[in-house]
């Protein structure tokens, strides 16, 4: 038998230094060579590729596969994971040419119905699983999306073939009954899509596939609307051409029709971990569990995004989707910030021999040793149990080790991975023990959603807690811009179960929540099982409270860092020299005790306001900022990985201790954990508490702390204000706004095409201080930017402060903006 | 203010290029390459050169509304160039809508 099959040549350098693999590059025959971890693939060269291989080579850093090229300077040790892909819009699979490599039968493929679609999917994946095994990629975990995952059971040992062939012949695949409700895909975050459906009944979450990628399912008129309100946010959204309802309580009138599937099949040992989405956890070991979850896949939402998360925790770093489409792509908005290789085993952009071709290059790269299509077919092993196969690569550490990696990360995925690597630890526990069968498992039951009303007459404490101070008895509340604190909106995310809760983990803080003008957030509690509630608040902030109605015993208390010196700034001067903004309700921090080069210790005294205790820690890592970073000191809180309580929270009035320690510092965040102790004993423990750090060089930051006596423009020689921009990034801009522009003034800038607005912030902070100056030496008191209004010529005064006519003339280039008082107006 | 087309271009390709973490001497973007085939964009990357767009451009600039009035076989051919024709049109549509 003739093999069609193409050919294409692939060269692989290897050498120790990306400087040695460069001198194999060098103009002349190229050839494979060389050996050592820095490796480069070349598949099908030519000399575009060759110049950008050697680009890359030259920079040292890894590159993946885009032009052909592969490299990495040291390879990336980790498992591989195998991912099935389910259902997509598009499916055009080329295979053809693989089964002729394989000297197997050509599947016959439709996607005439669901069912044909989904048999169709699972031929393909079988026969790819086939052709990695023959190119020696084999995988250390096996995982699938929708039905993908009864690919990943069946590859993975969990079901024998000949079950899943015989179950396929006796289904009438063309008489599957499917409720009649679409998918709608969401280009965005499970929060914000979990938040406006909570007030559409129709709909259900049935995918969080990624960080940037959720799917909702309901009846089509009820998801194009929903559809239609994200497109006009600017989200990109879809909706799926084909209709099943798999993944949601929808298809539950017709489960018993799929009870009969998979569900059915006899249970065999798994030989590798199969990974379920349902759980994002490895399959238990007890039949009865294995099939109680296979029901429970129907019906239960696929969370493919936490699975990529585990499966990267539990050492994964190569991830091979098994099949056609975009699967892979899944994985790289996942875990977009760490490092790791996604790569397709079919492509429909070339045939399927030469994307195999491309995936033995990728594998070789990073350290493996595959066999390549254009040598003949290795004998096709069965999968044996884990522990019998030479691992391709092994980084030999501990998961003590992969934490501290995760921890070292500057970035959110780096706190929501320790987090799962811990989770991953006690679920493979877990399965280990597991005797209790899946049906014990609890069942999500709707929550009620509640509603929160912010405002200050509801909130009257957030008065001492306002970003933008004006004058006493300013009579506009929204420039106050009164903020919820993050630690009152995790006491709001605790008390929304409604059960006594031990603490919170992964709080993410994704917008200010602004007080004025009053409005009401919805919050929406979604039980995860039987001890876990994730809540959200509206789009501002989410978290995962835990529940339980025993406190977990305190670890022991943290001993005094050894470097530690007496602070500099009093508790008083925090506050009185406005180092913190906080007024009396939010005052908590009563005496600053010592801080070290990674640490800081404070009393707290707890006060009134919800939330307090916890705001004031966040003041502790204040202080430690404003001694330790004077250049950019001011910050606030972004995340929080995990807090627990192991007692009850102190009453107010109660003094506690306060013991913070610097984990990382980087240019925008600072990590830290906290303990609080009360009598010597910790009652609260905090790790991952992340801040994001804004621009805070000294002059600007005067304007934080005094803004009725400071200015962000420096006057020049020639008696100018000159005003440039000191802040880099959009959230300080947005930061010191509020510190300069009134409300109609907000509105004017809210108005301006977005590459306007950084002048006309310039042009009116240029302006304000030039005529605040010269009032200041005219004997004026302490002055707000907001008690003044910019016109066409000079400024006016606002809420009753009376100005002289001032003309002032500005001029403008680019980055800066100089203002000028010419003349009093006669 | 008006934008000339090259600044639109070498904005679209600086999008394209941090969507795709590649570098300008790396990867060199033309105005027939297509954002999937040539460029090797996903659909997924879609949703992060929206963002950009925007950002960079302002929310008028909704490639997620003008993704919804194309059928797939068009968003699979759209180029670098087409997505520079988009957004022109979109500032300009808007500096009409203005007046």
């Amino acid at each position: 038998m003739t093999l069609a099959v193409d050919t294409e040549r692939v060269v692989r350098l290897a050498a120790d230094t990306p400087a040695e693999l460069a001198a194999l590059l060098d103009p002349g025959e190229l050839t494979s060579t060389g050996e050592g971890p820095c490796r480069l693939g070349l598949v099908a060269p030519s000399k575009k590729s060759l110049a950008l291989a050697r680009k890359v080579v030259t920079k040292g850093r890894p590159w993946r596969g885009r032009g052909d090229v592969w490299f990495t300077p040291t390879p990336l040790l980790g498992g591989t994971a195998f991912l099935f892909p389910g259902l997509e819009a598009e499916f055009t699979p080329a295979i053809d040419d693989v089964a002729a490599w394989l000297a197997a039968p050509v599947p016959q493929l439709s996607n005439a119905s669901i069912g044909r679609h989904a048999a169709s999917v699972l031929a393909v994946g079988r026969l790819l699983d086939r052709a990695l095994r023959a190119l020696r990629i084999e995988p250390d975990a096996l995982a699938g999306h929708s039905v993908g995952e009864w690919s990943a059971m069946t590859a993975g040992g969990l079901i024998a073939e000949p079950d899943l062939d015989e179950l396929l012949r006796r289904t009438n695949l063309d008489e599957l009954p499917f409720p009649d409700v679409d998918f709608g895909v969401i280009g965005c975050p499970a929060a914000p899509v979990a938040t406006e459906i909570a007030a559409r009944p129709g709909l259900v979450m049935s995918h969080q596939n990624s960080t940037n990628q959720t799917v909702v399912c309901g009846p089509p008129s009820e998801v194009a609307a929903l559809l239609d309100e994200f497109r006009a946010r600017g989200v990109i959204c879809q909706v799926l051409p084909f209709r099943s309802g798999f993944h949601t309580p929808l298809l539950r009138p017709h489960l018993a029709a799929f009870e009969a599937g998979v569900p059915s099949l006899p249970v065999r040992a798994a030989v590798r971990p199969v990974w379920s989405a349902t759980t994002a956890r490895p399959f238990p070991s007890d039949p009865d569990a294995v099939r109680s979850l296979a029901v429970r896949h129907l019906v239960e939402p696929v969370r493919f995004r936490d699975l990529v998360l585990g499966l990267y925790v539990s050492g994964m770093r190569m991830f091979v989707q098994v099949g056609a489409g975009q699967l892979g792509s899944l994985v790289g908005d996942t875990l977009r910030d760490v490092e790791h290789v996604a790569i397709a085993a079919n492509s429909a952009h070339r045939s399927g021999v030469a994307q195999l071709r491309r995936v033995a290059t990728a594998v070789w790269v990073e350290g493996g040793d595959p066999a390549f299509p254009d040598e003949r077919p290795s004998p096709i092993v069965q999968l044996s149990a884990a522990s019998d196969v030479p691992k391709l690569h092994d980084r030999g550490d501990g998961p003590g080790a992969a934490v501290a990696r995760l921890e070292a990360l500057d970035s959110p995925l780096g706190a929501d991975l320790a987090r799962l690597m811990a989770e991953v630890a006690d679920a493979v526990t877990t399965v280990l023990s597991a005797s209790a069968s899946a049906s014990a498992q609890p069942q999500p039951s709707a929550a009620r959603p509640q509603t929160l009303r912010v405002s200050t007459r509801t909130m009257p404490y957030l008065l001492d807690h306002c970003f933008a101070p004006q004058r006493p008895g300013w009579p506009d509340e929204t420039d106050l811009r009164p903020l919820v604190p993050a630690a009152t909106i995790v006491h709001h995310l605790m008390a929304a179960p409604g059960r006594p809760a031990i603490g919170v983990d992964d709080v993410a803080l994704h917008r200010w929540l602004v007080a004025a003008p009053a409005h009401d957030v919805p919050v929406r509690p979604r039980p995860l099982d039987t001890n876990r509630v994730h809540v959200s608040l509206g789009e501002y902030a989410d978290g995962v409270v835990v529940l339980g109605d025993a406190h977990p015993p305190a670890p022991p208390a943290w001993a005094p860092e050894p470097d530690e010196q007496a602070p500099r700034i009093s508790a008083a001067q925090l506050y009185s020299e406005r180092w913190m903004f906080h007024g009396p309700r939010f005052q908590g921090v009563t005496r600053s005790l010592a801080i070290a080069e990674r640490g800081v210790r404070a009393e707290i005294t707890v006060p009134d306001a919800p939330g307090a205790l916890l705001d004031a820690v966040g003041q502790v890592l204040g202080q430690w900022l404003v001694e330790r970073q004077p250049d950019r000191w001011i910050a606030f809180p972004a995340r929080i990985a995990r807090i627990r309580f192991h007692a009850p929270p102190p009453s107010p009035g109660t003094r506690v201790e306060c013991a913070v320690r610097i984990r990382s510092l980087a240019e925008e965040t600072v990590e830290a954990d906290v303990q609080v102790t009360r009598d010597g004993r910790p009652i609260v423990s905090i790790s991952g508490w992340q801040d994001h750090r804004l621009a805070s060089d000294p002059r600007i930051a005067g304007m934080h702390r005094c803004p009725e006596l400071s200015t962000v423009s420096e006057r020049q020689a020639d008696g100018s204000w000159l005003a440039v921009e000191r802040w880099p990034d959009l959230a300080s801009r947005e930061f010191y706004l509020h510190k300069y522009l009134n409300a109609p003034e907000r509105a004017g800038y809210a108005r301006c095409p977005p590459r306007e607005r950084r002048a006309f912030l310039l042009r009116h902070i240029a302006t304000k201080d030039a005529a605040r100056s010269w009032l200041w030496e005219r004997g004026a008191g302490p002055l707000f930017p907001a008690e003044l209004t910019v016109t066409e010529s000079g400024v006016t005064g606002r809420n009753g402060l009376a100005v002289p006519a001032l003309y002032i003339a500005v001029e403008q280039h680019g980055e800066s903006a100089a203002a000028f008082v010419t003349k009093e107006k006669q | 203010m008006t934008t000339s087309r090259t600044d639109t271009f070498d904005e679209v390709c600086a999008t394209l290029r941090d969507v795709l973490g590649v570098e300008p001497d790396e990867i060199e973007i033309e105005r027939e390459m297509s954002l999937t085939d040539e460029l090797g964009l996903e659909s997924i990357d879609l949703v992060a050169v929206n963002a950009q767009l925007a950002e960079r451009f302002g929310p008028q600039v909704n490639l997620a509304a003008h993704l919804a009035e194309m059928d797939i076989d068009d968003v699979i051919a759209l180029t670098a160039g087409g997505l520079v024709d988009f957004v022109d049109d979109a500032l300009a549509h808007d500096r009409r809508a203005e007046r």
